[in-house]
């Protein structure tokens, strides 16, 4: 069993642009657009211009306050006793992005999302083997934009035993979703050790916050829960156009956010996140099926390690507008390369278009993508039992090893089953219909859907979660944006 | 009591247990029940159940194959004590690769699923001649006569057997069935053969419906 990693960085790269990073925040600096964070950081020994809001760290509160980020968490389910560890060496998968269209899982027409979309991709989530977490990834567009986190929240508890999470969407919602998991999770002392909730937290490239995610992380550290920190800088545009040097902008995005929440609570889990790549140079826009986000995200992984902090980075990602080949490449290729770089919670899977699209299909796709990637990683066990000497010795010469012991025992670890790539003879395939790999994807997500049972949850916790949703929905707009700190 | 006995052989059968299915259709025996009914309680619904696994993909070839094994442990027990009562076989096939051909797991996947079905089968191995199979036919009198290939190049060998036989005027005293990798319904219907299987269970279920 040798299987070595795919890593793009030495170690004295990582080194260098640890160093680079310092210099940056020295001289650079980041902005802080919240006053209250401002004067948390200039409490604990940061330079703060009040006016121009950019705080510059020296390298010893750099330093100091990246090692207060733990090394290890406990992700749970909505159902506590699913549980998986977090740390630099293991691995799960997960959805994420900010799909606002997608094809029709009956009638395969490209259309605006809907609250029945996300309903069915947790749904979904929930059956899948190799998938085990996932964001509120579907924009529903038949809602109100301020109860979309509710809404999402109420029909996770009630339906998806696995982890949940969304971005950090300013005071009012991000206390709303500290209060309706404490809800789901039947109190606050539920969540301390274990989080089912995990938090994504968009960074303003270059070198900004956004508020109201600003406001988020804060209200995450204060309650302990997880915050993965992710900036989207795009090689060309927002970050320099040469991989390095983007790293070296990006590195100090992600490590200011990640000491903003150790200021404000120190040993907040958090991860470090990746959504970087390059920009498309034609047109300026985002191109996350690049071959280069692949790069990236190797390299963020390197260097969330070398800070022994567990790794968020993007794949799964296309530029597809379609489930065509492209579709098929670009996924597999990011899929790949982030796992083989040992990225530690693994997003996108279900997205096209930079992941503001997407499909059920490539959901139940991914999922066997993931088994398929995890196989390979998984590598060759070598010992007396998988050597086989004696089943070699016992069929002989022109014999045949199906009908023994060995083979019966050990088929289901060595081969990765698959569920959903053809491999039947195509006789078989054209009795059955000459069914592509997205037809029967289809078949698959709907056969999961239509026997799909909700959680049996407690009631009174039911009513909880269906009161608040009701408090949620009877908000303004405007009470939202009034809830906002001062900036 | 019988229940007792019964239901634990099924569920060893099913659950592959290769090394405790004789011991307990011994157990059977010794309890004084019927060969008969060990067969038609204990050794069948265990096939069927090992079938509906199968079927439903929650089985794979070497499941069903180890299966076999253990029922076949327990048909070799019960086998001679079954011939002098009612019992028949399903039916009886001859099996072969053939001229040319070496490569038989094919063959020899549909010969364990067709002994776990209840068929007798002789199995006359690789490289079979058309007059074997002939002579063999003549002697064993099967009520079918299998063919694989795995070669397009040994192909025309199933036409050379069947044309054998035709030429013989006895093409009709028996059903010819052929399989293997680059066999086509098409082919078989070229070639005059009974039926074709695409893959083993297929060919199980062919000879099942050739027997009605």
């Amino acid at each position: 069993m040798k299987s070595g990693k795919f890593e793009v960085l030495s170690k004295k790269e990582l080194q260098t642009i640890h160093q680079y990073t310092l210099e940056v925040f020295e001289e650079t600096g980041i902005k802080v657009e919240v006053k209250k964070m401002r004067e948390m950081l200039a409490d604990v020994g940061c330079i703060v211009d009040q006016k121009t809001k950019i705080v510059k760290f020296p390298p010893r509160i750099v330093e100091d306050y990246v090692k207060k980020a733990p090394r290890e968490f406990i992700l749970c389910g909505a159902d506590p006793k699913v549980q998986w560890v977090i740390n630099p060496d293991t691995r799960v998968y997960g959805g994420l992005g900010t799909l606002i269209n997608i094809y029709d899982l009956e009638t395969g027409e490209y259309r605006p999302t809907t609250l029945k979309d996300i309903q069915n991709h947790l749904i979904l989530i929930d059956h899948l083997d190799y998938i085990q977490s996932n964001q509120m990834d579907i924009w529903p567009n038949d809602i109100p934009m301020q109860t979309i986190h509710a809404q999402t929240i109420r029909f996770w508890a009630k339906n998806c035993r696995k982890s949940f999470g969304m971005g950090a969407y300013g005071v009012l919602a991000t206390n709303d979703m500290m209060n309706m998991v404490e809800i789901a999770m039947d109190g606050a002392e539920n969540i301390r050790d274990k989080h089912p909730y995990i938090t994504i937290i968009s960074i303003q490239s270059p070198l900004s916050t956004a508020q109201i995610q600003l406001e988020g992380l804060m209200i995450l550290a204060e309650h302990g829960q997880p915050a993965l920190m992710s900036p989207e800088a795009m090689a060309g545009t927002t970050a320099p156009v040469t991989l390095a040097g983007l790293l070296v902008q990006h590195n100090t995005e992600v490590l200011a956010h990640i000491i903003m929440a150790q200021v404000v609570n120190p040993g907040t889990p958090v991860m470090y996140g990746s959504v970087s790549t390059i920009a498309e140079m034609r047109r300026g826009t985002v191109a996350l099926g690049a071959v280069e986000t692949g790069l990236i995200s190797a390299a963020a992984t390197q260097m969330a390690h070398f800070y022994d902090i567990p790794c968020r980075a993007v794949a799964g990602a296309t530029e597809a507008k379609t489930l065509d080949i492209q579709c098929g490449i670009e996924r597999q290729r990011s899929l790949q390369m982030t796992a083989m770089a040992g990225a530690n919670y693994i997003t996108c899977v279900g997205t096209t278009e930079s992941t503001t699209a997407g499909a059920h299909e490539l959901t139940v796709i991914d999922n066997e993508l993931i088994g398929m990637i995890e196989r390979g990683i998984r590598g060759i066990e070598v010992n007396e039992s998988t050597l086989a000497l004696d089943v070699i010795k016992h069929v002989g010469p022109d014999g045949n090893y199906l009908m023994e012991e060995h083979t019966q025992k050990h088929f289901r670890k060595e081969h990765f089953i698959p569920r959903l790539c053809d491999r039947d003879k195509r006789d078989i395939w054209e009795k059955g219909g000459k069914r592509d790999m997205a037809i029967r994807a289809r078949e698959e997500a709907l056969k999961i859907l239509a026997e799909h049972e909700p959680r049996d949850i407690d009631p009174n916790l039911a009513r909880e979660l269906d009161n608040y949703t009701e408090m949620v929905a009877n908000r303004s707009l405007d009470e939202f944006y009034a809830a906002e700190w001062e900036a | 009591m019988t229940d007792a006995l019964i239901q634990p052989l099924r569920d060893a059968i099913v659950e592959m247990k290769i090394d405790e299915t004789e011991d307990l259709c011994r157990k059977c025996l010794d309890a004084s029940l019927s060969p008969i009914d060990i067969l038609n309680n204990s050794l069948i619904p265990a096939l069927d159940i090992v079938g509906t696994l199968f079927r439903d993909g929650d089985y794979f070839l070497p499941d069903v194959l180890m299966s076999v094994k253990a029922y076949n442990n327990c048909y070799t027990v019960l086998e001679p004590l079954l011939k002098g009562g009612d019992y028949k076989p399903r039916g009886t096939v001859l099996l072969g690769t053939v001229a040319g051909d070496i490569h038989e797991i094919g063959k020899n996947i549909l010969l364990a699923l067709l002994q776990g079905n209840g068929f007798d089968v002789i199995d006359l191995g690789i490289d079979v001649a058309a007059e074997t199979f002939m002579e063999k036919a003549r002697e064993t009198n099967p009520d079918i006569i299998g063919m694989s290939a795995l070669l397009s190049t040994t192909m025309p060998c199933m036409k050379e057997v069947i044309d054998l036989f035709t030429e013989a005027g006895i093409r009709d005293k028996y059903k010819f069935i052929i399989g293997g990798s680059p066999i086509s319904q098409r082919f078989a219907e070229e070639i005059g053969a009974d039926g074709y299987g695409e893959d083993a269970q297929a060919g199980v279920e062919l000879a099942k419906s050739l027997m009605i």
